[in-house]
């Protein structure tokens, strides 16, 4: 398997990343780590909760990891790991591992990788706040994105 | 009659506990259809339901992918479990 997909509910570790991304043929390795930040739009952030659902959302990663493999080499080695549960500040939410002979390819995968990861991945985040508010994030509609619909993708926003 | 799970993810596990609505739908039900049948739904069990703006920027899916507006449910079964899903913002 060229990509390595996976939602889970424990702290992601960084040796179990590295030996995913490990092999000769391999001269580069680049590891995008996204942590949970204590400020959005002005409020102070305690926590984040991502709701998630699995079985769609480690496929959705599956897609965009093969395609991220046609743009940039089908010898690259793509690892996406995201976290679900409540996270606190300072805590990995999502990891886009990228192993590949060179280091071009492996910036650009990656970008790819974690762009679409946040428009298409089926993920919600809810901010706790410092003053014990709470609220679900504003987020990027996945109508238009069904396979072969003409109909949806015009009616996109 | 169809009987149609529809598990609650993000903004939507504010109602009905958190984890799923259950109703029926006529066999054939499109899904563009079905999304007006689970507003429906939420507003039974909440009144002051004031999501429908979620509600028309959501999917319907399954296990597997997310399902065509134009797509007709229910053939061969009595009843089947899809998600809705707002928008999302992951990372």
């Amino acid at each position: 398997m060229r990509v390595l997909a996976r939602v889970v509910s424990e702290p992601i570790r960084a040796e179990v990343v590295a030996a995913e991304l490990s092999g000769p043929q391999y001269g580069a390795q680049l590891v995008f780590w996204g942590l949970v930040r204590d400020e959005n739009e002005g409020k102070r952030v305690h926590a984040v909760s991502y709701d998630v659902h699995p079985a769609l959302a480690e496929k959705t990663f599956r897609e965009i990891g093969e395609e991220a493999l046609e743009r940039y080499g089908r010898e690259l080695r793509v690892v996406v790991i995201h976290r679900a549960g409540r996270l606190a500040v300072g805590e990995v939410s999502v990891v886009v591992g990228v192993a590949s002979g060179h280091r071009d390819e492996a910036y650009q995968a990656s970008r790819y990788v974690i762009e679409q990861l946040k428009t298409r991945s089926p993920i919600w985040k809810q901010e706790h706040y410092a003053d014990g508010d709470s609220e679900w994030l504003l987020g990027h509609s996945l109508r238009g994105e069904a396979q072969g619909n003409a109909a949806a993708a015009s009616a996109k926003p | 009659m169809l009987r149609i799970d529809v598990r609650l993810f993000g903004a939507f596990r504010k109602y009905a506990n958190g984890s799923e609505v259950t109703f029926e739908v006529p066999r054939g039900t499109t899904v563009s259809a079905l999304r007006k049948h689970l507003g429906e739904a939420l507003r039974r069990g909440a009144p002051a339901f004031a999501d429908q703006p979620l509600l028309d920027a959501s999917v319907l899916a399954d296990d597997e992918q997310i399902l065509d507006d134009a797509q007709q449910l229910g053939r061969g079964v009595d009843r089947i479990s899809l998600a809705v899903l707002p928008p999302v913002c992951g990372g």
